[in-house]
């Protein structure tokens, strides 16, 4: 093939929705810019016809939404990339416990009292049942550090290893390597296969005495005890698993494109919610006390994201939106407590702290991305959560 | 090791950078004035600057990232953030500079590491919204060079797509991915290669 000729066809080639994405962007670095810069006349008489529209808006949402939304703070938030009042820095968190947090410097601890310290060169790091290791890796290898960093025991497998997941009473990991599921102990040994294929989806451990798994396998949800390999129950999954979470009670909830269903311990089907029409979601976090499922996704239009809350108990209700804002929220983390919810705002470069009990409570701390890149001037990229542990933590 | 973002702010891209603009026609010495005065216009707070920076450049960024990436939801947001970053640096950023070269090494270098977490995540074929249902059928040639370069690592997609759709030279490209020029030069090589095999391989079994 010739070079022109090669030239052109790279610029023929299909690239998926061009002109949403194109529409969603504009719009965002629109906001963005907005947020950055003094408002100019012009300017102040768009963000009237956009606060019109969206006070429309408001009134046709709110079939789908709580009354008790902060509909004030949405119509602001909506058309704003960050929060004005953000602090500047990362000084505290507000609930007791440990953050687990990775970027591309490594895996890091942020401390109550806001310390921060690097794990080392990790690509996705999770917390121990009691937050006295972390299982960290890095390619092919998979680590368990204490919380200095301190290396206790290393294994290095063929294929990539992600998503690693302590068992609760912190004697397993399981984790995944290339398109296969392997089990290994909390002291590194015994290091062995579980399933040959499975969902690039993270496993999830039942709460409680044993060691009963949940994963994701040919468009179902699987629950196998771990140690015999033996298969418990599965069901199917319309559209694909896209996420596992286990309530305190040990109910199993599987997470769809469009529905979360929780299934008691034998299978049986005792809740669903649907998710309501939207855009992707990108972040799912059930909270400790397995009451509220959060998702960050993306609005539809407009280049804004979104939060919703969908209580599953003690009776499933409609979802209701915890918070607007232009731009992607990545990730979600609850507090060991339950009464935090961190949401990470990356094209925002802050993090939200959401009172989980009324949505007025908000703290936001901005420069995320520079506070685990100490010493670098050039724009950092956002971290990722890797989890926020622990209950007995002050 | 992931590819390296951005590891000079814009106002110290003098020396590496300087290079990309070595080469300039005089029409493009034109076009650089037009987009300097934007880029002040921008820094001085107007909407209207911005958004024609980003009619002018969001395109290409957009075709790059998803011609390394081959995920639509990922190439949209890595040239989101590509803009966001602009926005941030925007009160730094030196304008007697091109701003086209930043703005693709953001998106190249992000797209890069965003394929590689892919690769080591070992996705078999699901994405979000469930299994793939499209039923197999003879790709027409564009899609035979899409896969071809899915086959590819990603650092050769990367230079594949900054020489032949982004127009940089080998030398510029070196500049912008921080690399050796020789490295630059096999990964184009090897890359070619392997394209020119895949679609005349295709080629021979439609054939």
């Amino acid at each position: 093939m010739h070079d022109r000729e090669l030239s052109e066809r790279l610029r023929e080639l299909p690239v998926g929705d061009q002109a949403d994405a194109e529409a969603r962007a504009s719009a965002l670095v629109a906001a963005a810019f907005r947020s950055r810069a003094p408002t100019p006349r012009r300017a102040t008489r768009l963000r009237v016809v956009l606060a019109s529209a969206a006070v429309a808006l408001a009134i046709a949402i709110g079939a789908v939404t709580s009354p008790g939304d902060a509909v004030a703070d949405w119509l602001r938030d909506v058309l704003e990339l960050g929060r004005r009042d953000a602090r500047p820095a990362l000084v505290s968190l507000p609930a007791p416990g440990r953050l687990l947090v990775t970027n591309a410097q490594g895996a890091w601890i942020v401390q109550r009292d806001g310390s921060k310290r690097l794990l080392g060169a990790y690509d996705q790091a999770t917390w121990s049942p009691r937050g006295l290791f972390a299982a960290v890796s890095r390619g092919r290898e998979l680590t368990a550090v204490d919380p200095r960093g301190r290396v206790r025991w290393s294994l290095a497998r063929a294929r990539p290893i992600a998503d690693a997941r302590w068992s609760p009473d912190g004697f397993r990991i399981a984790y995944r390597s290339g398109g296969a599921l392997r089990l290994v102990r909390g002291d590194g040994a015994e290091d062995h296969l579980l399933r040959a294929t499975v969902a690039p989806i993270a496993p999830a451990w039942r709460p409680g005495a044993g060691h009963v798994l949940a994963f994701a396998a040919r468009g179902r949800a699987v629950v196998a005890d771990a140690d015999s390999g033996r298969r418990l129950w599965s069901v199917r999954a319309g559209g694909g698993v896209v996420g596992l979470h286990w309530s305190p009670s040990g109910s199993l909830l599987v997470r769809t494109a469009t529905t979360v269903r929780s299934y008691a311990g034998s299978g049986r089907l005792v809740a669903e919610v649907g998710v309501p029409v939207g855009g992707a979601v990108l972040a799912a976090a059930l909270s400790p006390d397995g009451r509220t499922l959060a998702i960050a996704r993306r609005a539809r239009t407009g280049g804004a994201g979104e939060v919703l809350a969908l209580r599953l108990s003690p009776a499933a209700t409609r979802p209701r939106t915890m918070f607007r804002g232009a731009g992607t929220f990545s990730d979600l983390a609850w507090s060991p407590d339950g009464r935090w919810l961190l949401i990470a705002w990356r094209d925002a470069d802050q993090w939200l702290f959401v009172r989980s009990a009324s949505v007025r409570r908000l703290v936001a701390v901005s420069h995320i991305a520079r506070a685990f890149a100490p010493g670098h001037s050039a724009p950092q990229r956002f971290p990722a959560l890797a989890g926020w542990c622990c209950p007995a933590d002050r | 090791m992931f590819a390296s973002e951005l590891t000079s702010g814009p106002v110290m891209m003098v020396g590496r950078v300087a290079e990309l603009a070595s080469r300039d026609t005089s029409d493009t010495r034109a076009r650089g004035r037009a987009e300097a005065s934007l880029i002040r216009a921008a820094q001085r707070g107007s909407e209207e600057a911005m958004a024609e920076l980003f009619r002018r450049h969001w395109r290409a960024a957009h075709r790059a990232a998803y011609l390394v990436v081959h995920d639509a939801t990922a190439a949209e947001d890595i040239a989101q953030e590509a803009f966001l970053a602009a926005i941030r640096a925007l009160d730094g950023f030196d304008r007697r500079r091109p701003f086209a070269p930043w703005l693709h090494r953001i998106v190249v270098n992000r797209a890069i590491d965003w394929a590689r977490r892919r690769t080591l995540r070992a996705e078999v074929g699901y994405d979000l919204g469930g299994e793939q249902a499209a039923p197999p059928v003879a790709p027409a040639l564009a899609d035979d060079l899409l896969a071809a370069l899915a086959s590819l690592e990603p650092e050769q997609r990367a230079v594949v797509v900054l020489r032949h759709l982004l127009g940089y030279t080998p030398g510029q490209i070196a500049a912008l991915l921080a690399l050796p020029r020789g490295t630059v030069n096999s990964r184009l090589r090897r890359a070619l290669d392997r394209l020119g095999a895949t679609i005349a391989e295709d080629l021979d079994a439609r054939s």
